[in-house]
């Protein structure tokens, strides 16, 4: 198997009815979507289950991925629906968020915080609301763009701006050195 | 320790886990984007009936007879009926928020595009006699006629002025009644008023009395109405209805 195709390319095999090209894929993203649940999660024992799950998920549906689009946005996209559900179980998330509702008049830059300590950051992040943690792990612990965390997380993009700005603002509460 | 991708393609053979065929996603695409038409459709009807009630039933002719006609006004509106347009809108907004155009934006520019497609969409299908044809058959039908019953509405009287006396004038009404209305508001023969007043018989006090058109609706309908007839059928469809 050439394994310098693209994540799209592989769906592709696998959408065909090969299985085998899946491995590659889950061994691409196995460490990414750990890390993820355990930022998002704060540090869970089933992390290793629940990713599983969305690998089990990935492959049921991945006759609905457009190989047009990027395969990480997708299985991002799944596995916040995944971690949303659990978090759900431990506590009620809010049904009206106000930053999905309402246009933002605080403005923001594409490359807010760039020169952030991620060491800080972590050390913290559990401290955070559950959708300002989201996107600082998106961000800065995925390296993802604000475009990618929009179309995973389903919110505008100045959205995602204005979640990262106030995150890192409390964050800067919470610690004072950021 | 086994392999975590070897781990998971084990379970997908010995669980028998399958792909969902293209064909179900298809399907689930069609059903979404027909709830979303099926939902804008019935959220048109609606929003076109309450503009069809106002007109019909005289409430928009209130607003301009000061306090008491805002309270009229405000008391009369079929306020079930605009709250379950909400909700329809509401959950249209959630059924499209799939869709890239719809959650880029934020929710509130998505359910102000949706009100205004709406209620313009309500005014267009409002302008067609389409509710009156529905209105004159609602006897067919127990459904249609929950939607289009009708109940009067108290103080409010609408008709056109027949004789004129001191300090007062008699309006003989679309049923054909005859009253009299004490106010000291000029009016002349034939003007079609609406007025706002307590009957003691076939005695009205009037609290305000406001000169109409003879098509008082928004947008007055494409309907050409027969020319010999006399002004008094021109207070046509004047409907009273139950707030449902």
């Amino acid at each position: 198997m050439d394994m310098d195709l693209s994540d799209e390319d592989i769906v592709k095999l696998v959408q065909s009815g090969k299985i085998e090209p899946f491995a590659i894929l889950v061994n691409r993203y196995e460490k990414k979507m750990k890390r993820y649940g355990r930022k998002f999660l704060s540090e869970r024992e089933d992390i290793e289950d629940i990713v599983q799950r969305i690998f089990i998920k990935s492959y049921e549906n991945i006759q609905s991925f457009d190989v047009k689009r990027k395969f990480s946005s997708w299985i991002y996209r799944i596995a916040h629906n995944e971690f949303v559900n659990e978090l759900k179980k431990k506590k009620p998330l809010r049904f009206f968020d106000l930053d999905v509702i309402f246009p933002h008049l605080l403005s923001y830059k594409e490359n807010y915080g760039q020169n952030i300590d991620r060491q800080i950051i972590n050390k913290h992040l559990n401290r955070l609301p559950d959708n300002y943690r989201e996107v600082i792990v998106l961000r800065y612990f995925e390296g993802l763009d604000y475009k990618e965390i929009s179309d995973i997380l389903k919110i505008p993009t100045s959205t995602v701006g204005v979640r990262l700005k106030r995150g890192l603002n409390k964050l800067r509460d919470i610690y004072g050195k950021l | 320790m086994e392999n975590f991708d070897k781990k998971i393609i084990d379970k997908i053979e010995n669980d028998k886990i399958r792909m969902k065929n293209k064909a179900y996603f298809i399907f689930r695409s069609v059903v979404l984007v027909l709830a979303i038409i099926f939902i804008s459709i019935i959220s048109l009807f609606f929003a076109s009936l309450i503009i069809f009630t106002l007109r019909a039933s005289g409430l928009l002719l209130l607003p301009p007879l000061g306090f008491r006609g805002l309270k009229m006004f405000f008391f009369s509106f079929p306020w079930v009926m605009a709250i379950f347009i909400l909700l329809l809108m509401f959950f249209l907004s959630i059924l499209a928020k799939k869709y890239k155009f719809v959650y880029k934006k934020p929710l509130l520019y998505s359910v102000l595009g949706i009100v205004i497609i709406v209620l313009i969409g309500g005014f267009v299908f409002a302008r067609f006699s389409f509710h009156d044809k529905i209105f004159e058959r609602r006897e067919r039908s127990p459904i249609i006629s929950l939607f289009y019953k009708g109940k009067e509405i108290k103080d409010l009287y609408i008709g056109q002025v027949i004789e004129i006396g001191n300090n007062r004038f008699v309006l003989q009404t679309k049923e054909g009644n005859k009253l009299t209305i004490i106010s000291k508001i000029i009016v002349e023969i034939d003007d079609p008023v609406v007025v706002i007043g307590k009957r003691e018989g076939d005695i009205i006090n009037a609290f305000n009395v406001r000169k109409i058109n003879n098509d008082h609706s928004l947008f007055p309908q494409r309907r050409i109405e027969k020319p010999n007839l006399k002004p008094i059928n021109y207070i046509h469809k004047l409907y009273v209805f139950k707030n449902i």
